[in-house]
């Protein structure tokens, strides 16, 4: 291997190794500084209340006396050490991806990648002369059918979303592009049309929607039926003990449950919500969207599922009176559904309402309110970086270890920072699509000059750093006698990749012991043949005979 | 070839015999466990608990092991001595990272038969630590070996001080790594272009330093 492309594989190995080595600790850095805000942010400014929720008809809230319904969400104390890998490997649900439900007493449901079948089992007690027996179901499900043995006959599943209602399974196969309704219990599976329009329908959830980071709960929902004032009887036989305002209170409905109904709910690639009916396994219906949570600078692509840290969507089915037999969610009252989305920086929570229909009602995003440092409320995204005490410091601590990654990776992230799913992002170690510049480059809003201009700013310190160091390794090349060319890539390639190939420079420069130019005077390679700074070859002692001999005369 | 490899491995005997004893013990903690430990989090109690610390053990055992080959070589011509006979530098060096792969091989055999016979002994029916198990110890692999190569690197040097504490300080920023990916395709994806670029490094300085 000649000697030039030793020094280039040397270059790129030694870039390599100090890229790595150096994103680790920079990572921490960030780490530390973005939990530290999280966790300063006050709590009021971490949540999202709607009062009343608008979910049930006004005769439920009109009285007076009554506590109108709320529906709220929050951030959770904790976001960024369970967005990490590791974290998402505690449970078994989260880790294994064929793996949709566990128990440890026997009962599973998980897809066999071999026989493509998914895989049944269930602990079931009956009484049998008086005694509990437990039986153990051990059945298999394919697209043509349920059985109990592997079969090839009951066809093959391939990449599949599913969901559980009671004694149902709900599932959607990506490559078939087909429902399938499973009932293990009377064996029976019913399937759906193939959907034919691509760009219309891309299911990417069904059933219980929701996206977590790590095992946390997300951005939880919790929604409050309105409660009227009852007697102290009533509210004993109900079992209420705590009172309010010197009264005690008990919710205006009979029942109600976390579901849609005669429907299920299916979240499509593009952030809508959409209804399907559980008995034909067709779409009847919008039911809402992803809210799109407020950032530090607007973008409305934000709804997108993948750029979402998490979300929470709650769909309410309610009894108005006492429940007759045989019931469930199924013959109640759709009311609509509530929906919460926090932003991929974890600053900001949405929460929306949307009726039967899947009109929006409400909206609210999670602000600050009466923000004392300010005398007016924030937006929780400028909160989490400047409202609290030694945030604004944090804040300028974490834009200027931003300012240490590579110039490249940061136009990089300008560029394709929005392409990089939300959770992973909170691990990027290269390519940072949570910092300042890439938030800069998801402003759709803005015009394209607007974003180059404040891009160009925010990354100005890395640039500033950038050129120094390139300027510095300028001068030790040429000191070193390396070539025009090697100088002008060195200088290229240091503005371009800033504290990372300064490094790189000064681990691969030559490490060779210079000699005093006797023509210049200046340092000069002994294993050059002339000299870099004067052109000068060497000059050797002249080895002419001399003109005298000594001869014997004797 | 096969000389220059025994010459290694009688030459690192005591880092072979540390992952010969790191392995048996971790063997023997988790056969003693199978019997104590409830079915339902054995497995994790096995995994999180002991074969992770004992690779975290062992990866600082082979950094030491590489930096400990590199150091002797630089620092006592061992390689300039061995090249009067009939071997070649490249030989030398792929016979030493032959003897770092088979030190990781006796680290963490072991630990992967251990833990895929206790899942199929006392594990559930159900796959909840296939990838668990998998993800797990390729990452475990990657690791070891990286943290070997990065041993290599530091190694090479005359001062004392840094190839000891720069190695053990550089290496735990490299372990902290699987905290951050976690243990799938993107930690396989980082540790092998590290690998690859270490042991071009290590190439690289290796086969010039005949030249000085």
């Amino acid at each position: 291997m000649s000697s030039k492309k030793r020094y280039l594989t040397s270059v790129f190995a030694n870039g390599f190794v100090v890229i790595i080595l150096l994103s680790i600790p920079l990572f921490y850095c960030r780490l530390y500084c973005t939990e530290f805000l999280l966790i300063s942010m006050p709590h009021d400014a971490r949540c999202v209340r709607i009062k009343p929720s608008g979910l049930l008809p006004a005769r439920f809230e009109i009285t007076p006396e009554v506590l109108k319904s709320t529906v709220t969400a929050r951030i959770d104390d904790t976001i960024h050490f369970p967005s990490l890998g590791f974290a998402g490997y505690v449970d078994p649900v989260n880790r294994e991806r064929c793996l949709y439900y566990y128990d440890e007493r026997n009962d599973w449901l998980y897809l066999d990648k071999q026989t493509g079948l998914l895989n049944y089992s269930h602990t079931f007690q009956t009484r049998k002369k008086s005694k509990l027996v437990r039986q153990i179901v051990h059945l298999y499900a394919g697209p043509e059918g349920v059985g109990k043995i592997p079969d090839r006959s009951l066809g093959r599943f391939n990449y599949i979303l599913i969901a559980q209602s009671k004694s149902e399974y709900f599932v959607y196969d990506k490559k078939l592009r087909q429902f399938f309704s499973i009932d293990f219990h009377n064996r029976t599976i019913i399937k759906s049309e193939p959907l034919k329009d691509a760009k219309l329908h891309n299911p990417l959830d069904i059933g219980r929607i929701k996206k977590q980071y790590g095992g946390t709960r997300g951005g939880f929902i919790r929604w409050k039926p309105p409660e009227e004032p009852v007697s102290e009887e009533e509210a004993r036989a109900k079992g209420i003990r705590r009172k309010r305002n010197g009264r005690y209170y008990a919710s205006v409905l009979d029942a109600y449950w976390c579901s849609a109904g005669r429907n299920i709910l299916v979240l499509d690639k593009s952030g809508r919500i959409d209804l399907l009916d559980r008995k034909t396994l067709t779409f009847v219906g919008t039911a809402g969207r992803l809210p799109a949570p407020r950032s530090l600078f607007t973008s409305e692509k934000c709804s997108h599922p993948q750029s979402l840290l998490a979300y929470d969507v709650y769909p309410l089915t309610y009894y108005e009176e006492h429940i007759p037999d045989e019931t469930g969610p199924c013959s109640g009252t759709y009311a609509g559904l509530c929906v919460s989305a926090i932003n991929r920086e974890g600053t900001t929570i949405a929460l929306a309402v949307f009726d039967p229909n899947g009109k929006l009602i409400a909206r609210q995003h999670s602000e600050l309110q009466d923000c004392s440092t300010y005398g007016r409320s924030l937006p929780s995204c400028e909160a989490y970086y400047f409202a609290r005490a030694w945030a604004p410091f944090h804040t300028a601590v974490l834009y200027l270890i931003e300012n240490l990654q590579p110039p490249a990776l940061s136009v990089a992230a300008f560029l394709a920072g929005e392409t990089i799913e939300a959770t992973a992002g909170h691990r990027a170690l290269f390519i940072l699509p949570n910092s300042f510049i890439a938030m800069i480059g998801r402003a759709d809003q803005e015009s394209f000059s607007w974003q180059i201009l404040i891009g160009f700013l925010i990354i100005c310190p890395s640039l500033i750093l950038s050129a120094f160091l390139a300027w510095r390794g300028n001068i030790d090349a040429g000191r070193v006698g390396l070539s025009k060319n090697a100088k002008a890539l060195w200088l290229v390639g240091t503005i371009a990749f800033g504290l990372v190939a300064y490094i790189t420079y000064r681990l691969t420069r030559p490490r060779i012991t210079l000699v005093t130019c006797a023509n210049c005077g200046k340092m000069r390679r002994p294993d050059q043949d002339n000299c870099h700074h004067c052109n000068d070859t060497w000059k050797g002692p002249e080895l002419a005979a001399p003109a005298w001999r000594v001869v014997d005369q004797s | 070839m096969f000389a220059l490899i025994k010459r290694e491995i009688l030459d690192n005997l005591l880092f072979i015999l540390f992952s010969v004893v790191l392995s048996a013990a971790f063997v023997l903690i988790a056969v003693w466990s199978a019997y104590d430990a409830e079915e339902s989090n054995l497995i994790d109690i096995i995994l999180l608990e002991f074969a992770i610390p004992a690779i975290c053990i062992g990866a600082l055992g082979l950094c030491g092991m590489g930096s400990s080959q590199m150091y002797l070589d630089k620092n006592k011509k061992l390689s300039a001595f061995i090249c009067t006979h009939a071997t070649t530098r490249s030989q030398i060096l792929i016979a030493r990272i032959i003897t770092g792969l088979i030190a990781v091989a006796i680290l963490l055999v072991p630990i992967a038969v251990t833990v895929k016979v206790l899942v199929q002994l006392v594990g559930p029916a159900a796959p909840v630590y296939a990838s668990l198990v998998r993800d797990c110890l390729v990452t475990a692999f990657f690791t070891a070996f990286s943290c070997y190569c990065l041993g290599l690197q530091k190694g090479w040097s005359s001062s004392k001080i840094f190839p000891t504490f720069g190695a053990i300080g550089l290496t735990i920023i490299l372990l902290t790594l699987v905290i951050i990916k976690g243990f799938g395709l993107h930690i396989w994806f980082i540790l092998s272009l590290f690998i690859i670029a270490s042991l071009v490094r290590t190439w690289n300085k290796f086969m010039t330093a005949a030249f000085i």
